[in-house]
């Protein structure tokens, strides 16, 4: 679901664009539902206080007065000084960001920073001068920081959700060292100050912060179980089966599946894809039953998979038209003469005949798989080629508009974009297996096993500028540069690009100036700051740099 | 490794005899490397340290993507990166886990002195006893592929031990246990024999006609195996050894010096032996005695 947007001042307005009919007749359009997920969710949040005659709270929504504001966003806000706080939780963006200058410029003018981390992040310490590694002036700086420190996932208990969408419950396996809090303790403290603050003060518009529904067993720390079914979602009242008209679910109990959310108010859900996760049975993250029946990767009853334990989405597409599986030594379902069956739960109505024509893909208004998106790209509907916003060679294919016209740009980005005649070579940026991102250079034994920043350099380009195996270089681009150790490589061939050779060099991502690794300058220091017109991801693997030999730093 | 399992030693250094086996018969195991499986994640150099509380320094990069720069007391397990370009001109990055090869006639128990420091169980392990161990570095002399380090805190000599500990309850190595890919695998030595030969037909009939398993005669076979995809050019796989050897200084030592010395001190024994009988004891006549007083008083003499 989607935030509002300040244009829709009233939920009729905001479910207009939401609630998508079925385009054919018979479609399922799944998203037809909308309201009874989004109503549910309101109940979540303000209980009694959300009902029909409020427009089920709608007005308490806070309403975007852009379409996004996401960290590339907020960074460029924190620039023009049109931000002046900033709650980072888990986030070490002076290391994940690009144009980490522009990072550590735009923290340096916030009035407070409140960092949230397990680790000791280089963004927690952007204020302090390491050297040429983070040549921070701390006299010049006026951010107020706040270090919190937090438990990690092995000392608490919660859900992790991974990208096969599993929610696995884990446990608390041992004390969090020093002081440090959970993120739960510390995000309901702040909770707990701000509504006494609106309490005692009033304040411009304090009911969404008042009326907010806080059942906890615990108000200051409620219990990760409490969450996870408050995410999951109860009936608030007898749900009435309109079939058979008897009482199908009791007030109070905890809801199997999300079909079971209305939108009159009965119902409430933190998130409807979640209902199911926590239910009456108990736990079903905290499943670990590994069986994989057809020994095809599919245990169902290991953790629980979003939405519905649905293991393959629009699994309905693995059987052909009549019902049977397209690959009958990998079935996942089928259907059998009454209804579908097979390992996966199918993501299609039980009992839906062949012969009704649904199609498939029932989030679809039109049932059908999309290979060219009417309205969801930025950039569609048909498939175009790009150069990157910095590139060493115009796009062949028209010139005039080399890269892409509706990728996420502000003007001072704009302005620090090099050309390829200062920076000739094409860069791009990676992880090593040795390393999890900026975490691990935290833990002895990966620092020791990767314990220094390098970048890899073709022999070609590496014989052409006089680099030797292991020597120093520094690598620049207009953004900034790293000074660091070679690794010539047969791995990186030059490529042939518009009939030019064209040199590429790796930069490894893993090292900053906190932690145990050895101090680095961190990839991101030569990166642009592009959001990508769909995904709006930093464009970090295109890039352009200059090379060249350099003595050894003094010790 | 101390000393844990020494009912089960087949060879011990510096002995000529080793304990009889009075328990039970036991399989011969083997670890096997499919380095052609290999992504060079380190999982097994990490679960190495995690397992056996190894912590080398943070060292530095290089010029090599192989971290510690070499074994060490500290580091007995280290993948080894060799980028290679084949005959079609494609590049190949072969990655190989160095580390001891646990050798059927081990090299570095041949050259010790030290009674009992270095042991090969009747599992095949060759382990290091590290309270025996001297410290006098024959082993790194005697070892075919260069794997032994000497410690300079306590000097004494370390390498892998096979997780001896963990095997001997029934457990697999830690780097086994580890290995994201499955590219290590521990069992039986016949059992990963037969792997092997599986995988190699795989290898060969995806155009890899070299494939083959590195178990090298030269030293009797050996405990951990390499399935390689150019059997035919160990020394690619950073200087794997085409043909072990065991020095022929420790080969002089064991094979002729030792027993030439046993032999001589057993000559010597024999001679006088045969000396009695022929000649009969050496006894000290009447003549012999007031000679002796004679001499022992002249010197009192002398002094006074």
């Amino acid at each position: 679901m989607n935030l509002p947007v300040d244009k829709e001042t009233s939920l009729d307005e905001y479910m207009r664009t939401k609630q998508f009919k079925p385009l054919r007749p018979g479609q399922t359009s799944y998203w037809q539902n909308y309201r009874k997920f989004f109503v549910s969710l309101q109940k979540a949040l303000w209980g009694d206080a959300a009902s029909k005659d409020n427009d089920w709270a709608y007005d308490w929504l806070p309403k975007l007065d852009v379409p996004l504001y996401d960290v590339i966003k907020a960074f460029e806000m924190m620039d023009q000084g049109q931000m002046g706080g900033y709650i980072c939780q888990g986030f070490n963006p002076l290391q994940a960001f690009p144009d980490r200058g522009k990072i550590r410029r735009s923290l340096s003018k916030l009035k407070f920073l409140v960092t949230m981390d397990p680790l000791d992040t280089e963004t927690s310490r952007f204020w302090q001068d390491f050297g040429p590694q983070n040549p921070a002036k701390s006299a010049e700086i006026q951010t107020e920081v706040f270090q919190l420190p937090t438990t990690c996932f092995a000392e608490e208990n919660g859900s992790l959700v991974n990208s096969a969408r599993w929610l696995q419950w884990h446990w608390k396996a041992a004390d969090a060292p020093g002081d440090a809090k959970s993120d739960i303790w510390i995000m309901t403290g702040l909770f707990q100050r701000l509504r006494e603050l609106y309490r005692k003060e009033g304040g411009a518009f304090p009911d969404p912060v008042l009326g907010l529904t806080w059942k906890y067993t615990d108000p200051h720390e409620p219990d990760p179980e409490e969450l996870a079914k408050e995410m999951n979602g109860r009936a608030l009242t007898d749900l009435v089966d309109p079939a058979t008209d008897t009482v199908a679910t009791k007030a109070g109990t905890l809801l199997d599946a999300f079909a079971q959310l209305r939108d009159d108010g009965s119902t409430s859900s933190g998130c409807w894809i979640f209902t199911g996760c926590f239910t009456e049975k108990g736990n079903q993250m905290a499943r670990r039953d590994a069986t994989d029946p057809r020994e095809q990767g599919i245990a169902p009853n290991w953790a629980w998979a979003w939405p519905a334990n649905r293991r393959i989405l629009y699994n309905r597409a693995s059987a052909d038209p009549d019902g049977k599986p397209w690959n009958p030594a990998k079935p996942v379902i089928s259907w059998n003469g009454s209804k579908w069956v097979g390992v996966d739960v199918p993501d299609y109505g039980p009992t839906v005949k062949p012969s009704d024509g649904v199609g498939p893909f029932i989030m679809n208004a039109e049932g059908m798989g999309r290979l060219f998106a009417r309205d969801m790209m930025g950039d569609g509907p048909f498939p175009e080629h790009y150069e990157p916003l910095e590139s060493p060679v115009e796009n062949v294919l028209h010139p005039k508009v080399s890269s892409n016209p509706v990728a996420r740009v502000f003007p001072n980005d704009r302005a620090s974009f090099g050309s390829p005649k200062n920076f000739p070579y094409v860069a791009t940026t990676y992880r090593l297996t040795e390393h999890f991102h900026y975490w691990t250079k935290h833990a002895l034994i990966n620092a020791v096993l990767q314990p220094e920043e390098f970048v890899e350099i073709g022999e070609a380009l590496a014989k052409e500028k006089g680099i030797e195996q292991g020597g120093w270089v520094k690598v620049s681009s207009k953004r900034g540069e790293v000074i660091c150790k070679a690794y010539v490589t047969k791995r990186i061939k030059p490529m042939t690009v518009d009939g030019k050779p064209t040199h590429v060099i790796g930069v490894p991502i893993h090292w900053g100036f906190t932690g145990q690794a050895r101090k680095g300058y961190g990839a991101n220091t030569l990166t642009p700051s592009v959001g990508d017109a769909n995904t709006q991801t930093p464009e970090f693997k295109a890039f352009l740099v200059n090379v060249e030999r350099t003595a050894a730093p003094a010790a | 490794m101390s000393d844990l399992q020494s009912q089960d030693y087949v060879r011990r250094s510096a002995t000529t005899m080793t304990p009889p086996m009075a328990r039970s018969h036991e399989d011969q195991v083997a670890k096997l490397i499919d380095v052609s499986r290999c992504i060079g994640c380190k999982a097994c150099q990490s679960a190495c340290m995690e397992w056996n509380d190894l912590r080398p320094e943070i060292g530095h990069f290089e010029g090599s993507y192989e971290n510690p720069a070499d074994l060490g007391p500290s580091v007995w397990t280290l993948m080894k990166f060799a980028e290679h370009e084949n005959e079609q001109g494609n590049l190949e990055w072969l990655i190989r886990k160095d580390g001891c090869m646990h050798c059927e006639d081990p090299g570095c128990l041949k050259a010790c002195p030290a009674p009992g420091a270095i042991v090969q169980y009747a599992n095949g392990i060759v382990d290091f006893i590290s309270d025996k161990c001297i410290g006098c570095g024959y082993c790194v002399k005697g070892c075919p592929f260069n794997i032994p380090r000497i410690s300079k805190q306590d000097h004494k000599s370390y390498k892998c031990t096979l997780c001896s500990d963990r095997v001997a309850v029934g457990l697999e190595p830690a780097c086994v246990k580890a290995c994201p890919t499955g590219a290590i695998m521990f069992g039986s030595k016949a059992d990963m024999q037969h792997q092997a030969k599986e995988r190699i037909v795989e290898l060969k009939s995806r155009g890899f006609d070299n494939a083959g398993l590195y178990d090298p005669q030269e030293v009797g076979g050996t405990h951990v195996m390499y399935v390689l995809h150019h059997a035919d050019r160990p020394s690619l796989y950073s200087g794997l050894p085409d043909k072990p050897r065991i020095s022929a200084t420790v080969d002089l030592w064991k094979g002729f010096i030792k027993p030439l010395g046993l032999a001589g001190i057993a000559l010597a024994a024999l001679a006088g032996f045969f000396h009695w009988i022929s000649a009969g004891p050496n006894e000290v006549t009447e003549e012999d005695e007031a000679e002796g007083e004679r001499v022992l008083r002249e010197g009192e003499e002398k002094v006074s």
